[in-house]
């Protein structure tokens, strides 16, 4: 192997990106060579200066208590937080449709709403639950993706085609339960383009999950319900 | 931009690692004081979202709590091994939620315009310490498309594959621009004191 060949995976190595046979190769060549194995050093610590380009940000003061707990004991060493919120049993999807129907769109919305619902997901594997939800209305053209994260213990709500809201609404993210209870999930913040994302955990209370749902709310609103119908919604064909 | 510790307080960190082996609750928080904004602004340039950035910080330190013994001096400095585990963390982190979800088509045109921006927002960063001026004139040395290509790789958390698909070029090409970047980079960065 050459001086180049070996320099390049060590470069290669060094920004985490080889896969494949190039990976299997350097895996010997790194095992027998540890002149190999330090010039990956050197480049990886070239590297890892890059993240000191970086935007400044604090981290938030909460942090360093939790940290502290979970090294040193404390109440909240046993959660971070992602981690919070209980897995949902997918059997349950089969029932979404309904619920969040009549829960969200309820009685605000019109027939043509209802009719318009549209299947997107419904797959049966807990590993890699996801589901669409469908905009309605003004916001036919907006569309989202709730993903179930087992590592994290959460949702991931990834939206596009949003229209820009004024200072006073935002776009707000609720859940609703096998009982057909309706969770709060939080604001969805939309940036520039119209797109938006967000991690989401509606609480510990809830024991399986059926649907999601994004309304408008008031900002700062604390409604425990949303108030306004849903502008995306998450449904199964009944 | 990030304020990173200064080159000459590695001593004093190699000093708080020897202490923190010997479970020292002083010198693991006085560690955090130093690293917790540059390693939660280095998580959060990767993960965009708060609470991402929260846990993996929260794992970095626990890692370093339970692992400091394992750290060796001669693989790098100590705020290079605790940065490499936050980016590590965060890649891992970006690659579960893009392996469940697959959406990554739905949204590429965010992902682009969020990978290619790395090094060339932080090119144009006007708040720089003497250390980051250092490193912004060696990536500026880089020609732009050895730039383009370690940004995807460090910023964008693509492997090599994924990153040949991006830009449309050969893997060769792309392997190649890596190599001379990166080692262009350790040469710029090490003629500095």
């Amino acid at each position: 192997m050459t001086r180049d060949q070996i320099e390049e995976l060590a470069a290669l190595d060094a920004l985490s990106v080889l896969e494949g046979e190039d990976l299997a190769t350097w895996e010997r060549v790194r095992g027998e060579n540890p002149s190999a194995l330090r010039l990956r050093d050197e480049l990886a610590d070239a590297a890892a200066q890059l993240s000191l380009l970086a935007p400044a940000a604090t981290a938030p003061s909460a942090l360093r208590q939790r940290v502290m707990d979970r090294v040193f004991g404390g109440q909240s060493s046993e959660k971070t937080v992602t981690e919070a919120a209980r897995p949902f049993g997918f059997a349950a999807w089969a029932a979404a449709a309904a619920i969040v129907l009549l829960v969200l769109v309820g009685a605000s919305a019109t027939t043509r709403q209802k009719e318009s619902v549209v299947v997107r997901d419904a797959r049966p594997d807990p590993q890699n639950l996801q589901i669409s939800l469908e905009g309605y209305g003004d916001y036919a053209k907006a569309k989202a993706h709730v993903l179930w994260d087992s590592g994290q213990r959460g949702w991931y709500v990834q939206a596009g085609g949003l229209p820009a809201l004024p200072a006073t609404h935002s776009y707000h993210v609720w859940a609703v339960d096998a009982d057909g209870a309706v969770h709060d999930c939080g604001e969805l913040a939309v940036r520039e383009g119209g797109l938006a994302r967000s991690f989401v955990q509606p609480g510990d209370g809830i024991s399986s999950m059926q649907g999601f749902a994004v309304t408008i709310e008031p900002v700062g609103s604390s409604s425990p319900a949303p108030t306004s119908p849903a502008v995306l919604i998450s449904v199964l064909q009944g | 931009m990030t304020t990173a510790p200064e080159s000459d307080d590695r001593t004093v960190e190699l000093d708080l690692l020897a202490r923190i082996t010997k479970r020292e609750r002083a010198a693991f928080e006085e560690l955090y004081t130093r690293y917790s904004n540059i390693l939660y602004a280095t998580a959060m340039k990767f993960l965009k979202e708060d609470a991402d950035a929260q846990d993996v910080v929260q794992d970095v330190f626990i890692q370093i709590w339970d692992k400091a013994k394992l750290y060796d001096p001669a693989k790098g400095k100590p705020l290079t091994w605790a940065l490499t585990m936050t980016r590590n963390r965060s890649i891992d982190r970006i690659r579960a939620i893009q392996r469940r979800t697959r959406l990554r088509d739905d949204f590429e045109k965010e992902t682009v315009a969020d990978e290619s921006a790395g090094i060339r927002e932080a090119l144009s960063g006007v708040d720089a310490s003497e250390k980051t001026q250092i490193l912004r004139d060696a990536v500026a040395r880089l020609s732009p498309e050895q730039r383009k290509v370690i940004d995807l790789a460090f910023f964008g958390g693509l492997t090599q594959s994924e990153i040949a698909d991006r830009l449309g070029e050969p893997l060769g090409t792309v392997k190649a621009r890596a190599r001379r970047g990166l080692m262009k980079l350790k040469e710029h960065l090490g003629e500095k004191p």
